[in-house]
Protein backbone atom coordinates (compact mmCIF):
# COMPACT_ATOMS: atom_id res chain seq x y z
CA UNK A 1 0.00 0.00 0.00
CA UNK A 2 2.77 2.40 0.99
CA UNK A 3 4.58 1.65 -2.28
CA UNK A 4 1.42 2.32 -4.32
CA UNK A 5 0.74 5.64 -2.54
CA UNK A 6 4.27 6.78 -3.13
CA UNK A 7 4.00 6.01 -6.87
CA UNK A 8 0.64 7.80 -7.07
CA UNK A 9 2.13 10.94 -5.53
CA UNK A 10 4.75 11.11 -8.24
CA UNK A 11 2.06 11.23 -10.88
CA UNK A 12 -0.59 13.35 -9.19
CA UNK A 13 1.51 16.33 -8.15
CA UNK A 14 3.08 17.01 -11.55
CA UNK A 15 -0.31 16.46 -13.18
CA UNK A 16 -1.85 19.09 -10.92
CA UNK A 17 0.91 21.55 -11.73
CA UNK A 18 0.55 21.00 -15.48
CA UNK A 19 -3.21 21.40 -15.26
CA UNK A 20 -2.81 24.67 -13.34
CA UNK A 21 -0.40 26.03 -15.95
CA UNK A 22 -2.74 25.10 -18.79
CA UNK A 23 -5.65 26.73 -16.98
CA UNK A 24 -3.64 29.91 -16.50
CA UNK A 25 -2.72 30.05 -20.18
CA UNK A 26 -6.31 29.50 -21.24
CA UNK A 27 -7.50 32.21 -18.85
CA UNK A 28 -4.91 34.67 -20.12
CA UNK A 29 -5.89 34.08 -23.74
CA UNK A 30 -9.60 34.36 -23.08
CA UNK A 31 -9.44 37.46 -20.96
CA UNK A 32 -7.69 39.89 -23.30
CA UNK A 33 -6.11 42.97 -21.78
CA UNK A 34 -7.45 45.11 -24.56
CA UNK A 35 -11.07 45.93 -24.14
CA UNK A 36 -11.91 45.33 -27.75
CA UNK A 37 -10.90 41.76 -27.35
CA UNK A 38 -12.37 41.36 -23.92
CA UNK A 39 -15.72 43.10 -24.32
CA UNK A 40 -17.16 40.56 -26.71
CA UNK A 41 -19.12 43.26 -28.49
CA UNK A 42 -19.42 43.31 -32.26
CA UNK A 43 -17.57 45.72 -34.52
CA UNK A 44 -20.59 48.04 -34.72
CA UNK A 45 -19.88 48.99 -31.11
CA UNK A 46 -16.32 50.06 -31.86
CA UNK A 47 -15.21 53.38 -33.35
CA UNK A 48 -13.09 52.56 -36.38
CA UNK A 49 -11.15 55.42 -37.94
CA UNK A 50 -8.75 53.35 -40.01
CA UNK A 51 -10.39 54.23 -43.33
CA UNK A 52 -10.06 57.93 -42.57
CA UNK A 53 -6.39 57.78 -41.73
CA UNK A 54 -5.16 56.83 -45.19
CA UNK A 55 -3.79 59.58 -47.41
CA UNK A 56 -2.63 59.07 -51.00
CA UNK A 57 1.19 59.32 -50.78
CA UNK A 58 1.16 61.41 -53.96
CA UNK A 59 -0.59 64.16 -52.01
CA UNK A 60 1.96 64.31 -49.22
CA UNK A 61 4.16 67.12 -50.49
CA UNK A 62 6.35 67.60 -47.45
CA UNK A 63 8.92 65.54 -45.62
CA UNK A 64 10.27 65.88 -42.12
CA UNK A 65 13.74 67.34 -41.89
CA UNK A 66 16.21 67.11 -39.05
CA UNK A 67 15.45 65.94 -35.55
CA UNK A 68 12.44 67.13 -33.57
CA UNK A 69 13.26 70.02 -31.26
CA UNK A 70 12.39 69.25 -27.67
CA UNK A 71 10.69 72.20 -26.04
CA UNK A 72 11.78 71.19 -22.57
CA UNK A 73 8.31 72.01 -21.30
CA UNK A 74 5.92 69.81 -19.37
CA UNK A 75 2.96 71.30 -21.22
CA UNK A 76 3.69 73.08 -24.49
CA UNK A 77 0.73 75.16 -25.63
CA UNK A 78 1.54 77.47 -28.53
CA UNK A 79 4.09 78.21 -31.20
CA UNK A 80 4.84 81.31 -33.21
CA UNK A 81 7.49 82.38 -35.68
CA UNK A 82 9.19 85.68 -35.01
CA UNK A 83 11.39 87.81 -37.23
CA UNK A 84 14.65 86.28 -38.46
CA UNK A 85 13.29 82.77 -38.17
CA UNK A 86 13.30 82.66 -34.38
CA UNK A 87 10.74 80.30 -32.88
CA UNK A 88 8.84 81.02 -29.69
CA UNK A 89 7.12 78.26 -27.75
CA UNK A 90 4.77 79.08 -24.89
CA UNK A 91 3.99 76.58 -22.16
CA UNK A 92 4.08 75.93 -18.42
CA UNK A 93 4.90 79.41 -17.07
CA UNK A 94 7.56 80.32 -19.58
CA UNK A 95 8.37 81.14 -23.17
CA UNK A 96 11.15 79.22 -24.87
CA UNK A 97 13.15 80.96 -27.58
CA UNK A 98 14.64 78.71 -30.24
CA UNK A 99 17.19 79.70 -32.89
CA UNK A 100 16.55 78.84 -36.55
CA UNK A 101 18.97 75.92 -36.39
CA UNK A 102 17.06 74.42 -33.47
CA UNK A 103 19.31 75.55 -30.64
CA UNK A 104 17.56 76.65 -27.45
CA UNK A 105 18.57 80.30 -27.09
CA UNK A 106 16.77 81.52 -24.03
CA UNK A 107 13.87 80.98 -21.68
CA UNK A 108 11.65 83.78 -20.42
CA UNK A 109 10.12 82.98 -17.02
CA UNK A 110 6.61 84.27 -16.40
CA UNK A 111 4.32 84.28 -13.40
CA UNK A 112 1.31 83.29 -15.47
CA UNK A 113 0.43 80.45 -17.83
CA UNK A 114 0.79 81.63 -21.43
CA UNK A 115 -1.83 80.31 -23.85
CA UNK A 116 -0.76 81.97 -27.10
CA UNK A 117 1.71 84.52 -28.35
CA UNK A 118 2.84 86.68 -31.24
CA UNK A 119 6.29 88.13 -31.83
CA UNK A 120 7.52 91.32 -33.45
CA UNK A 121 11.06 92.67 -33.76
CA UNK A 122 11.04 94.01 -30.23
CA UNK A 123 8.10 92.62 -28.37
CA UNK A 124 6.18 89.51 -27.45
CA UNK A 125 2.44 89.71 -27.09
CA UNK A 126 1.51 86.92 -24.72
CA UNK A 127 -2.07 85.85 -24.13
CA UNK A 128 -3.19 84.34 -20.84
CA UNK A 129 -6.75 83.16 -20.50
CA UNK A 130 -8.18 86.64 -20.08
CA UNK A 131 -5.60 89.29 -20.89
CA UNK A 132 -2.57 90.25 -22.91
CA UNK A 133 0.93 90.85 -21.57
CA UNK A 134 3.46 92.79 -23.57
CA UNK A 135 7.01 91.66 -22.88
CA UNK A 136 10.19 92.96 -24.44
CA UNK A 137 12.39 90.49 -26.28
CA UNK A 138 14.85 90.96 -23.41
CA UNK A 139 12.22 89.62 -21.03
CA UNK A 140 11.20 92.90 -19.43
CA UNK A 141 7.49 93.32 -18.79
CA UNK A 142 6.24 96.35 -20.65
CA UNK A 143 2.48 96.26 -20.26
CA UNK A 144 -0.29 94.21 -18.72
CA UNK A 145 -3.52 94.98 -20.53
CA UNK A 146 -6.83 94.91 -18.66
CA UNK A 147 -8.75 91.67 -18.36
CA UNK A 148 -11.25 90.97 -21.12
CA UNK A 149 -13.66 89.54 -18.60
CA UNK A 150 -14.17 86.32 -16.68
CA UNK A 151 -15.65 84.65 -19.74
CA UNK A 152 -12.62 85.46 -21.88
CA UNK A 153 -10.51 82.62 -23.27
CA UNK A 154 -7.73 84.11 -25.38
CA UNK A 155 -6.46 81.55 -27.85
CA UNK A 156 -4.55 83.47 -30.52
CA UNK A 157 -2.88 86.80 -31.19
CA UNK A 158 -1.82 88.43 -34.44
CA UNK A 159 0.01 91.70 -34.89
CA UNK A 160 0.44 94.07 -37.83
CA UNK A 161 2.02 97.51 -37.97
CA UNK A 162 -0.84 99.23 -36.19
CA UNK A 163 -3.06 96.61 -34.65
CA UNK A 164 -3.12 93.70 -32.26
CA UNK A 165 -5.85 91.18 -32.96
CA UNK A 166 -6.89 88.90 -30.12
CA UNK A 167 -9.06 85.81 -30.64
CA UNK A 168 -11.31 85.18 -27.65
CA UNK A 169 -12.88 81.70 -27.77
CA UNK A 170 -14.83 82.24 -24.59
CA UNK A 171 -16.73 85.25 -25.90
CA UNK A 172 -16.52 84.14 -29.56
CA UNK A 173 -15.14 87.43 -30.79
CA UNK A 174 -11.97 88.95 -32.17
CA UNK A 175 -10.78 92.01 -30.30
CA UNK A 176 -8.92 94.66 -32.29
CA UNK A 177 -6.53 96.86 -30.28
CA UNK A 178 -3.94 99.40 -31.26
CA UNK A 179 -0.36 98.63 -30.27
CA UNK A 180 -0.78 100.51 -26.98
CA UNK A 181 -3.67 98.30 -25.90
CA UNK A 182 -6.50 100.71 -26.62
CA UNK A 183 -9.56 98.80 -27.81
CA UNK A 184 -10.62 99.88 -31.29
CA UNK A 185 -13.43 97.51 -32.23
CA UNK A 186 -14.88 94.02 -32.06
CA UNK A 187 -14.67 91.86 -35.18
CA UNK A 188 -17.01 89.01 -35.99
CA UNK A 189 -20.20 89.94 -34.18
CA UNK A 190 -23.18 88.31 -35.86
CA UNK A 191 -24.66 90.76 -38.37
CA UNK A 192 -26.94 89.28 -41.04
CA UNK A 193 -27.10 92.59 -42.92
CA UNK A 194 -23.35 92.58 -43.37
CA UNK A 195 -23.27 88.85 -44.10
CA UNK A 196 -21.45 88.04 -40.89
CA UNK A 197 -22.81 84.77 -39.45
CA UNK A 198 -20.91 85.05 -36.19
CA UNK A 199 -18.26 82.78 -34.77
CA UNK A 200 -19.18 79.31 -33.57
CA UNK A 201 -16.42 78.15 -31.25
CA UNK A 202 -17.37 74.91 -29.45
CA UNK A 203 -13.90 74.27 -28.01
CA UNK A 204 -10.96 76.43 -26.89
CA UNK A 205 -9.30 76.47 -30.30
CA UNK A 206 -9.78 79.69 -32.20
CA UNK A 207 -6.90 80.87 -34.35
CA UNK A 208 -6.18 83.91 -36.47
CA UNK A 209 -3.32 85.32 -38.54
CA UNK A 210 -2.55 88.25 -40.80
CA UNK A 211 -2.14 87.35 -44.46
CA UNK A 212 0.09 89.09 -47.02
CA UNK A 213 -3.00 90.57 -48.69
CA UNK A 214 -3.70 92.61 -45.57
CA UNK A 215 -6.79 90.64 -44.59
CA UNK A 216 -7.10 88.96 -41.22
CA UNK A 217 -7.72 85.25 -41.52
CA UNK A 218 -9.83 83.72 -38.76
CA UNK A 219 -10.76 80.07 -38.23
CA UNK A 220 -14.49 79.85 -37.58
CA UNK A 221 -14.10 76.30 -36.31
CA UNK A 222 -17.70 75.42 -35.55
CA UNK A 223 -18.64 76.26 -39.12
CA UNK A 224 -15.46 74.62 -40.52
CA UNK A 225 -14.53 77.88 -42.27
CA UNK A 226 -11.51 80.07 -42.81
CA UNK A 227 -12.84 83.61 -42.99
CA UNK A 228 -11.12 86.81 -44.09
CA UNK A 229 -11.89 90.16 -42.49
CA UNK A 230 -10.64 93.65 -43.11
CA UNK A 231 -9.19 95.49 -40.13
CA UNK A 232 -12.44 97.44 -40.11
CA UNK A 233 -14.38 94.26 -39.48
CA UNK A 234 -15.89 93.61 -42.92
CA UNK A 235 -16.12 89.95 -43.92
CA UNK A 236 -14.56 89.65 -47.35
CA UNK A 237 -14.51 85.94 -48.06
CA UNK A 238 -14.83 82.51 -46.51
CA UNK A 239 -14.06 78.95 -47.58
CA UNK A 240 -14.15 75.46 -46.12
CA UNK A 241 -16.75 72.90 -45.23
CA UNK A 242 -17.36 69.82 -43.17
CA UNK A 243 -16.99 66.56 -45.01
CA UNK A 244 -15.44 63.15 -45.37
CA UNK A 245 -13.10 64.05 -48.22
CA UNK A 246 -9.49 65.03 -47.73
CA UNK A 247 -10.17 68.60 -48.83
CA UNK A 248 -12.85 69.00 -46.18
CA UNK A 249 -12.57 69.55 -42.44
CA UNK A 250 -13.66 66.74 -40.16
CA UNK A 251 -14.91 66.90 -36.60
CA UNK A 252 -17.18 69.38 -34.94
CA UNK A 253 -14.61 72.15 -34.87
CA UNK A 254 -11.65 72.44 -37.24
CA UNK A 255 -9.10 73.70 -38.16
CA UNK A 256 -7.81 74.13 -34.63
CA UNK A 257 -4.77 76.10 -35.77
CA UNK A 258 -3.34 77.47 -39.00
CA UNK A 259 -0.51 79.57 -40.41
CA UNK A 260 -0.17 81.67 -43.54
CA UNK A 261 2.70 81.16 -45.97
CA UNK A 262 4.36 84.09 -47.73
CA UNK A 263 2.43 83.35 -50.94
CA UNK A 264 -0.89 83.49 -49.11
CA UNK A 265 -1.32 79.73 -48.86
CA UNK A 266 -2.73 78.46 -45.60
CA UNK A 267 -1.40 75.53 -43.58
CA UNK A 268 -4.13 74.03 -41.38
CA UNK A 269 -4.03 71.63 -38.41
CA UNK A 270 -6.98 69.39 -37.58
CA UNK A 271 -7.90 67.39 -34.49
CA UNK A 272 -9.77 64.11 -34.47
CA UNK A 273 -8.21 62.88 -37.69
CA UNK A 274 -4.86 64.53 -36.99
CA UNK A 275 -3.45 65.98 -40.18
CA UNK A 276 -1.77 69.10 -41.55
CA UNK A 277 -2.83 70.31 -44.97
CA UNK A 278 -2.05 73.19 -47.33
CA UNK A 279 -4.68 75.23 -49.17
CA UNK A 280 -4.15 78.06 -51.62
CA UNK A 281 -5.57 81.49 -50.90
CA UNK A 282 -8.93 80.63 -52.43
CA UNK A 283 -9.34 77.50 -50.36
CA UNK A 284 -8.33 74.86 -52.86
CA UNK A 285 -6.41 71.96 -51.33
CA UNK A 286 -2.91 71.81 -52.76
CA UNK A 287 -1.42 69.04 -50.64
CA UNK A 288 -0.67 67.49 -47.29
CA UNK A 289 2.19 68.23 -44.94
CA UNK A 290 1.65 65.30 -42.59
CA UNK A 291 -1.07 62.73 -42.08
CA UNK A 292 -2.46 60.87 -39.07
CA UNK A 293 0.03 58.04 -39.29
CA UNK A 294 2.85 60.46 -38.70
CA UNK A 295 1.60 61.34 -35.26
CA UNK A 296 1.69 58.86 -32.41
CA UNK A 297 -1.87 57.91 -31.62
CA UNK A 298 -3.13 59.87 -34.59
CA UNK A 299 -5.23 57.02 -35.86
CA UNK A 300 -6.15 55.15 -32.77
CA UNK A 301 -9.67 54.88 -31.56
CA UNK A 302 -9.02 52.39 -28.78
CA UNK A 303 -6.21 52.71 -26.34
CA UNK A 304 -4.26 50.72 -23.87
CA UNK A 305 -3.54 53.66 -21.64
CA UNK A 306 -5.42 56.89 -20.98
CA UNK A 307 -2.41 58.87 -22.19
CA UNK A 308 -2.78 57.38 -25.65
CA UNK A 309 -6.38 58.49 -25.77
CA UNK A 310 -5.62 62.09 -25.00
CA UNK A 311 -6.64 64.30 -27.86
CA UNK A 312 -3.73 65.38 -30.05
CA UNK A 313 -3.70 69.10 -30.74
CA UNK A 314 -1.09 70.58 -33.05
CA UNK A 315 0.03 74.16 -33.49
CA UNK A 316 1.82 75.39 -36.58
CA UNK A 317 4.14 78.15 -37.73
CA UNK A 318 5.92 78.80 -41.00
CA UNK A 319 9.10 80.57 -41.99
CA UNK A 320 9.94 82.74 -44.99
CA UNK A 321 11.47 79.74 -46.79
CA UNK A 322 8.16 77.89 -46.65
CA UNK A 323 9.19 75.39 -44.01
CA UNK A 324 6.39 74.24 -41.71
CA UNK A 325 6.99 73.93 -37.98
CA UNK A 326 4.52 71.73 -36.13
CA UNK A 327 4.24 71.79 -32.36
CA UNK A 328 3.23 68.33 -31.24
CA UNK A 329 1.84 69.15 -27.80
CA UNK A 330 1.44 65.53 -26.78
CA UNK A 331 5.19 64.93 -27.13
CA UNK A 332 6.40 68.46 -26.44
CA UNK A 333 8.46 68.65 -29.61
CA UNK A 334 8.60 70.90 -32.64
CA UNK A 335 8.85 68.99 -35.88
CA UNK A 336 10.08 70.64 -39.06
CA UNK A 337 8.75 69.81 -42.50
CA UNK A 338 10.07 71.03 -45.82
CA UNK A 339 8.65 70.66 -49.27
CA UNK A 340 9.94 67.63 -51.11
CA UNK A 341 12.26 68.18 -54.03
CA UNK A 342 10.28 67.63 -57.23
CA UNK B 1 0.08 6.32 25.04
CA UNK B 2 2.45 9.15 25.67
CA UNK B 3 1.87 12.34 23.65
CA UNK B 4 4.66 13.34 21.34
CA UNK B 5 6.10 16.69 22.31
CA UNK B 6 8.14 19.10 20.19
CA UNK B 7 11.38 20.67 21.27
CA UNK B 8 9.48 23.36 23.21
CA UNK B 9 7.58 20.74 25.20
CA UNK B 10 4.28 21.41 23.39
CA UNK B 11 2.00 18.68 22.22
CA UNK B 12 0.29 18.89 18.87
CA UNK B 13 -3.03 19.56 20.53
CA UNK B 14 -1.58 22.39 22.58
CA UNK B 15 0.01 23.89 19.44
CA UNK B 16 -3.25 23.83 17.52
CA UNK B 17 -5.12 25.32 20.46
CA UNK B 18 -2.61 28.19 20.80
CA UNK B 19 -2.65 28.78 17.05
CA UNK B 20 -6.43 28.97 17.05
CA UNK B 21 -6.39 31.45 19.90
CA UNK B 22 -3.85 33.60 18.09
CA UNK B 23 -5.81 33.54 14.84
CA UNK B 24 -9.00 34.47 16.67
CA UNK B 25 -7.28 37.38 18.36
CA UNK B 26 -5.91 38.55 15.00
CA UNK B 27 -9.35 38.35 13.41
CA UNK B 28 -10.92 40.33 16.23
CA UNK B 29 -8.16 42.90 15.97
CA UNK B 30 -8.69 43.17 12.25
CA UNK B 31 -12.40 43.67 12.62
CA UNK B 32 -11.85 46.36 15.22
CA UNK B 33 -9.37 48.05 12.93
CA UNK B 34 -11.74 48.01 10.01
CA UNK B 35 -14.49 49.40 12.14
CA UNK B 36 -12.28 52.24 13.36
CA UNK B 37 -11.15 53.11 9.87
CA UNK B 38 -14.74 53.44 8.78
CA UNK B 39 -15.69 55.41 11.80
CA UNK B 40 -17.72 57.85 9.72
CA UNK B 41 -19.89 54.96 8.64
CA UNK B 42 -19.62 55.86 4.92
CA UNK B 43 -19.90 52.81 2.72
CA UNK B 44 -17.56 52.54 -0.24
CA UNK B 45 -18.95 51.87 -3.70
CA UNK B 46 -17.49 51.46 -7.16
CA UNK B 47 -17.17 54.26 -9.67
CA UNK B 48 -15.34 54.99 -12.92
CA UNK B 49 -12.68 57.68 -13.10
CA UNK B 50 -13.38 59.18 -16.55
CA UNK B 51 -9.80 60.42 -16.80
CA UNK B 52 -8.60 56.83 -16.85
CA UNK B 53 -11.26 55.30 -19.07
CA UNK B 54 -10.01 54.05 -22.43
CA UNK B 55 -13.47 53.36 -23.92
CA UNK B 56 -12.73 49.65 -24.29
CA UNK B 57 -16.35 48.46 -24.21
CA UNK B 58 -15.95 46.04 -21.32
CA UNK B 59 -18.41 47.92 -19.13
CA UNK B 60 -21.19 46.74 -21.42
CA UNK B 61 -20.48 43.04 -21.02
CA UNK B 62 -18.52 42.45 -17.83
CA UNK B 63 -21.20 43.57 -15.38
CA UNK B 64 -22.85 40.73 -13.46
CA UNK B 65 -26.23 42.24 -14.35
CA UNK B 66 -27.85 41.36 -17.62
CA UNK B 67 -28.09 45.08 -18.38
CA UNK B 68 -24.92 46.80 -17.27
CA UNK B 69 -25.14 49.31 -14.47
CA UNK B 70 -22.71 51.50 -16.42
CA UNK B 71 -24.30 54.20 -18.54
CA UNK B 72 -23.10 57.10 -20.59
CA UNK B 73 -23.64 60.46 -18.93
CA UNK B 74 -23.29 63.96 -20.32
CA UNK B 75 -21.41 66.92 -18.85
CA UNK B 76 -23.43 69.69 -20.46
CA UNK B 77 -21.11 72.42 -19.22
CA UNK B 78 -18.29 70.90 -21.29
CA UNK B 79 -20.34 70.23 -24.40
CA UNK B 80 -20.02 72.54 -27.39
CA UNK B 81 -23.60 71.87 -28.51
CA UNK B 82 -22.23 71.35 -31.99
CA UNK B 83 -24.44 70.82 -34.99
CA UNK B 84 -22.02 68.09 -36.09
CA UNK B 85 -21.34 66.10 -32.95
CA UNK B 86 -19.24 62.97 -33.06
CA UNK B 87 -20.78 61.54 -29.99
CA UNK B 88 -23.99 61.57 -32.01
CA UNK B 89 -22.85 61.14 -35.63
CA UNK B 90 -20.71 58.47 -37.18
CA UNK B 91 -17.33 59.92 -38.28
CA UNK B 92 -18.40 59.70 -41.92
CA UNK B 93 -22.15 60.27 -41.90
CA UNK B 94 -24.07 59.96 -45.13
CA UNK B 95 -25.93 63.14 -44.25
CA UNK B 96 -26.21 65.50 -41.32
CA UNK B 97 -29.59 64.36 -40.11
CA UNK B 98 -30.97 62.11 -37.41
CA UNK B 99 -31.24 59.07 -39.66
CA UNK B 100 -30.24 55.88 -37.90
CA UNK B 101 -27.59 55.15 -40.51
CA UNK B 102 -25.81 58.38 -39.56
CA UNK B 103 -25.80 57.88 -35.83
CA UNK B 104 -22.83 56.78 -33.78
CA UNK B 105 -24.86 54.79 -31.24
CA UNK B 106 -25.91 51.41 -32.62
CA UNK B 107 -28.92 51.50 -30.28
CA UNK B 108 -30.03 55.06 -30.88
CA UNK B 109 -29.51 55.93 -27.23
CA UNK B 110 -28.46 59.51 -27.93
CA UNK B 111 -31.02 62.01 -29.05
CA UNK B 112 -30.68 65.62 -30.01
CA UNK B 113 -32.85 68.67 -29.67
CA UNK B 114 -32.48 71.86 -31.69
CA UNK B 115 -31.69 74.85 -29.48
CA UNK B 116 -30.92 77.72 -31.88
CA UNK B 117 -28.85 77.91 -35.05
CA UNK B 118 -26.40 76.16 -35.09
CA UNK B 119 -26.62 74.63 -31.61
CA UNK B 120 -28.10 71.32 -30.56
CA UNK B 121 -28.51 69.72 -27.16
CA UNK B 122 -27.61 66.04 -26.85
CA UNK B 123 -29.20 63.72 -24.31
CA UNK B 124 -28.64 60.10 -23.37
CA UNK B 125 -31.57 57.70 -23.03
CA UNK B 126 -30.30 55.39 -20.29
CA UNK B 127 -32.99 52.82 -20.99
CA UNK B 128 -31.30 52.19 -24.33
CA UNK B 129 -27.67 52.75 -23.35
CA UNK B 130 -25.60 49.64 -22.67
CA UNK B 131 -22.38 51.43 -21.69
CA UNK B 132 -20.35 50.37 -24.72
CA UNK B 133 -18.51 53.76 -24.79
CA UNK B 134 -18.53 54.11 -28.57
CA UNK B 135 -20.03 57.60 -28.25
CA UNK B 136 -17.58 58.42 -25.48
CA UNK B 137 -14.75 57.46 -27.81
CA UNK B 138 -16.12 59.67 -30.59
CA UNK B 139 -16.74 62.59 -28.27
CA UNK B 140 -13.27 62.42 -26.77
CA UNK B 141 -11.53 61.88 -30.10
CA UNK B 142 -13.25 64.63 -32.03
CA UNK B 143 -14.98 66.86 -29.49
CA UNK B 144 -14.74 68.23 -25.99
CA UNK B 145 -15.13 64.93 -24.19
CA UNK B 146 -18.38 65.78 -22.45
CA UNK B 147 -19.72 62.24 -22.78
CA UNK B 148 -18.32 59.76 -20.29
CA UNK B 149 -19.24 56.56 -18.46
CA UNK B 150 -20.41 56.28 -14.89
CA UNK B 151 -21.76 53.47 -12.74
CA UNK B 152 -25.39 54.22 -12.06
CA UNK B 153 -26.06 53.37 -8.44
CA UNK B 154 -29.79 52.99 -8.82
CA UNK B 155 -28.93 50.02 -11.03
CA UNK B 156 -25.68 48.73 -9.55
CA UNK B 157 -25.76 45.53 -7.47
CA UNK B 158 -22.91 46.87 -5.33
CA UNK B 159 -20.83 43.74 -5.53
CA UNK B 160 -18.02 43.62 -3.04
CA UNK B 161 -15.70 42.89 -5.94
CA UNK B 162 -16.93 44.58 -9.09
CA UNK B 163 -16.63 42.26 -12.07
CA UNK B 164 -16.10 45.18 -14.44
CA UNK B 165 -13.30 46.52 -12.24
CA UNK B 166 -11.52 43.18 -12.60
CA UNK B 167 -11.90 43.42 -16.37
CA UNK B 168 -10.99 47.09 -16.78
CA UNK B 169 -7.67 47.35 -18.65
CA UNK B 170 -6.84 50.81 -17.37
CA UNK B 171 -7.75 50.49 -13.66
CA UNK B 172 -10.39 53.16 -14.10
CA UNK B 173 -12.59 51.70 -11.38
CA UNK B 174 -12.10 52.96 -7.88
CA UNK B 175 -13.89 52.95 -4.55
CA UNK B 176 -15.63 56.17 -3.60
CA UNK B 177 -17.75 57.09 -0.58
CA UNK B 178 -21.43 56.36 -1.04
CA UNK B 179 -22.08 59.96 -0.01
CA UNK B 180 -20.19 61.10 -3.15
CA UNK B 181 -21.05 58.35 -5.60
CA UNK B 182 -20.20 60.02 -8.90
CA UNK B 183 -17.04 61.27 -10.57
CA UNK B 184 -18.66 63.47 -13.17
CA UNK B 185 -16.54 65.46 -15.56
CA UNK B 186 -16.81 69.17 -14.97
CA UNK B 187 -16.10 72.14 -17.18
CA UNK B 188 -12.75 73.66 -16.47
CA UNK B 189 -9.52 74.77 -17.94
CA UNK B 190 -8.17 72.79 -20.84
Amino acid sequence: MKHFEFENGRIVIPAVIVAAVIAAIVAAIQVGRQGSKGSGLGSEYRLDLSSMSHIDPELILYEETGNPIRTGLFESRALTMGPSGILYVAGDETVKIIAPEGRMMNSLPLTVSPRCLAATEEQLYIGTWDRVLVVGINGKMQADWPSLGEDARITSIAVDDEHVFVADAGQRIVWCFDRTGRLIRRIGDKDPEKGIPGFVIPSPYFDLAMAPDGLLRVANTGRQLIEAYTVDGDRELAWGKFGNNLEDFTSCCNPVNFAVLSDGSIVTCEKGIVRVKVYDGSGRLTGVVAGPRQFAGGTQSSYETPAQGKQIILDVAVDDAGRVYILDRSRNVVRIFAKKEV
Amino acid sequence: MESIKNDNGKTRREFLRDALRGASLAAVGGLVGMGLSRGDGDELIWQIDPAKCTYCGSCATACVLEESAVKCVHAYDICGYCQICFGFFEPQPHAINEGAENQMCPLGAIGRTFVEDPYYEYNVDESLCIGCAKCVDGCNTFGNGSLHLQVRHDRCAHCNQCAIALECPSDAFQRVPASQPYLFKKGGEV
